[in-house]
C-alpha cells in the first residue's frame, strides 16, 4: 500500500495523519504535498501522526526533515506523534531525535503548543 | 445447385475472393516489412490509398498522411471522413485511422471490410514497432548503466595503504548496477589515514550521482588538514547549500583519522550507523555513535569528535546499513548480531596485512547466509581496520 494523508483539525490544531508505505518512489511524494498543502491554509500548529506507517526508509526521514524546515519557516510549530519502533529507531541513530518534538500521547501533543 | 460462395459472400464470385483475400495479404506484407513506427504508418497509409482510390489516409497519433486529407480530419467534424481505431492485444487505443473518399462519397461494405483487416494487421505492426522501440531505449539504458557502474567501481580506492602494524579492507556491494554507499581512504602528508564510509539517502542512480559529488567534496577538503569537526561540518554545508534535491538525498557518513604510531583514533559520526571496536579478548564492544545530524540535511549542522585508541589485536567495522538490515522473513540481522558476526570473522590471531580482508569476506559470507539468497535489498559497504598484536 502506497501513503495515504488524512487530514483532522482538533482544537485549532492540525492533524496528518499518515499511514502507508513512506519511501521515494511511492509515498515520499503524496507526504511532501500533504504537508505543504496544510502549511499554505496557515495553520500555526501541526502534528503528524505516524502511527500509520508501515514503512518508511531513509527519504522518508528526509520528507520529515523537510516539512520541519518548511514549518519552521513559515513559523508553524511542528511536532510528530507515535512513530513506530523502527522510525523511533532511525531517528536516534541519525540524531534527529534532538530536532523533533515526539509524542505518543495525542492529548498530550496537542496540548503541548503554545496557548 | 448450391451456390453458397455466392451466399455468404455479398454476391462474390471465388475469383473475386481470392483477390481481395490477396490485396489483403499484400499489405499485411507490407506493413509488417518494417518495424519502425512512421514507415508501418506510411505504408498501411498508402495501401489503403491506393487500394480503394481514396483521396487521402492520416493516422493521427503520431500523425502520418498519405494523399489528401480535409484539415478537419483530426477533429470528429469531418464530414465524409471514416474512422478507424487501431487497439492494442490488450484493448489499449494505441492510435486512429481517418480516411477521405472521393467527393465524400459512403465507403461500399468491401471497403469498410479491407479498411478494418488492414487495420487489425497494421495495429500488430504498431505495437511490434512500440516494443522495438522500448527494447532499443532499454538496452540504451542498460549500457549506460553498465558504464555508470563501472565508473563507481573504479572510484572506490583501487589499493588499500600499506600501513604498517595494521591491516586494512574495504569491501562494497551495490543493490542495483549503482549504489548510494561511499567509502574511501585518504593517506595524509604526515602519514595520519582518513577514512570515510557514508550512505547517500536512497537507491540506484539519482543517489549514485550524488555519491560522486560527495567524494569530490570529501576529497578537496581532505587535503586542507582540518580537523574531522570542520571536515564534517563543512561538507554539510556544502551539501545543504546544493538545494532541495541534495537535501533530500542527504548523507550520513563516520570519519575516522588514524595516526599509525600509537593507534590513536578520532571518530564524527554525522548521523551514520555506529561504527564498531572490538577488543582484542572480547570484552564490551564500543560503539562509535551519531554526534550530529546527517551531512546537508540541516544548515549550520555541528559535530563532535570522539577518540579512541586501537591497542594491538583490537579490530574496528565501519559499515552502512545494508550490513545490518538484511531480513530473514520478518527478522532483521541488525547491529547486536553484526556485532558478534564481525567478532567471530576476525580472527585477532592472525598476524598479516591480509587479516581484515579475510574478516570482511568471511562477514560477508555471515550476511549471505542469513538472507538466504533473498534479493539484496540495500547498499553494503564496510571498512575494516585491524591492529596488528
Amino acid at each position: 500500500m502506497s501513503a495515504k494523508v488524512n487530514i483532522r483539525h482538533v482544537d485549532g490544531v492540525t492533524i496528518l495523519d499518515v499511514s502507508g508505505r513512506i519511501t521515494l518512489g511511492e509515498g515520499g511524494v503524496t507526504l511532501r504535498d500533504a504537508i505543504h498543502n496544510a502549511l499554505s491554509t496557515g495553520t500555526k500548529k501541526l502534528i503528524l501522526d505516524m502511527g500509520g506507517v508501515t514503512y518508511m526508509d531513509s527519504s522518508g526521514v528526509g520528507e520529515l526533515t523537510g516539512a520541519f524546515m518548511s514549518a519552521k519557516n513559515k513559523e508553524c510549530e511542528f511536532k510528530l506523534l507515535n512513530l513506530t519502533k523502527k522510525l523511533d529507531e532511525l531517528m536516534q541513530i541519525t540524531k534527529l531525535a534532538t530536532i523533533f518534538d515526539v509524542y505518543t500521547d495525542e492529548k498530550e501533543a496537542i496540548a503541548s503548543f503554545k496557548k | 445447385m448450391t451456390n453458397f460462395e455466392t451466399a455468404d459472400t455479398g454476391g462474390l464470385s471465388l475469383a473475386e475472393q481470392v483477390v481481395r483475400l490477396q490485396a489483403l495479404l499484400e499489405a499485411s506484407r507490407a506493413v509488417h516489412s518494417t518495424i519502425e513506427l512512421p514507415d508501418v504508418l506510411r505504408q498501411a497509409a498508402r495501401i489503403a490509398v491506393l487500394e480503394l482510390e481514396l483521396d487521402g489516409a492520416m493516422f493521427t497519433t503520431p500523425q502520418v498522411t498519405f494523399g489528401d486529407v480535409p484539415a478537419a480530419a483530426l477533429t470528429e467534424e469531418c464530414k465524409g471522413c471514416r474512422r478507424f481505431e487501431l487497439l492494442s492485444r490488450d484493448g489499449k487505443r494505441l492510435t486512429e485511422l481517418v480516411v477521405a473518399a472521393k467527393g465524400g462519397r459512403e465507403l461500399t461494405l468491401y471497403e469498410r471490410d479491407f479498411l478494418e483487416g488492414l487495420v487489425l494487421q497494421t495495429a500488430i505492426a504498431v505495437e511490434n514497432a512500440i516494443n522495438h522501440a522500448r527494447h532499443l531505449s532499454y538496452a540504451r539504458l542498460a549500457q549506460d548503466l553498465e558504464a555508470a557502474r563501472g565508473i563507481q567501481q573504479s572510484l572506490l580506492p583501487q589499493k588499500m595503504p600499506e600501513i604498517a602494524g595494521y591491516s586494512v579492507a574495504a569491501r562494497s556491494r551495490a543493490c542495483y548496477s549503482v549504489g548510494g554507499d561511499y567509502l574511501d581512504i585518504v593517506t595524509e602528508p604526515n602519514g595520519y589515514h582518513l577514512m570515510v564510509v557514508a550512505d547517500v539517502a536512497g537507491k540506484g542512480m539519482a543517489s549514485a550521482l550524488m555519491c560522486t559529488a560527495f567524494r569530490s567534496a570529501f576529497r578537496t577538503l581532505a587535503k586542507q588538514s582540518l580537523t574531522l569537526r570542520e571536515l564534517a561540518g563543512r561538507l554539510s554545508q556544502q551539501h545543504y547549500e546544493e538545494g532541495t534535491e541534495a537535501r533530500r538525498r542527504y548523507v550520513t557518513a563516520i570519519f575516522l583519522r588514524l595516526d599509525p604510531a600509537s593507534g590513536d583514533l578520532e571518530f564524527v559520526n554525522a548521523g551514520h550507523n555506529p561504527g564498531i571496536l572490538l577488543g582484542v579478548n572480547g570484552g564490551v564492544p564500543r560503539l562509535v555513535k551519531a554526534s550530529g545530524t546527517p551531512l546537508g540535511m540541516l544548515p549550520g549542522s555541528r559535530y563532535t569528535v570522539e577518540r579512541m585508541a586501537l591497542e594491538p589485536g583490537a579490530r574496528l567495522l565501519l559499515y552502512t546499513d545494508g550490513l545490518t538490515e538484511i531480513f530473514k522473513g520478518e527478522e532483521e540481522f541488525g547491529e547486536e548480531r553484526l556485532v558478534d558476526a564481525f567478532g567471530e570473522a576476525d580472527d585477532p590471531g592472525v598476524n598479516h596485512a591480509g587479516r581484515a580482508e579475510v574478516a570482511l569476506e568471511r562477514l560477508w559470507t555471515t550476511l549471505d547466509a542469513f538472507g538466504e539468497g533473498a534479493p539484496q535489498v540495500d547498499d553494503m559497504s564496510a571498512i575494516a581496520l585491524c591492529r596488528l598484536g
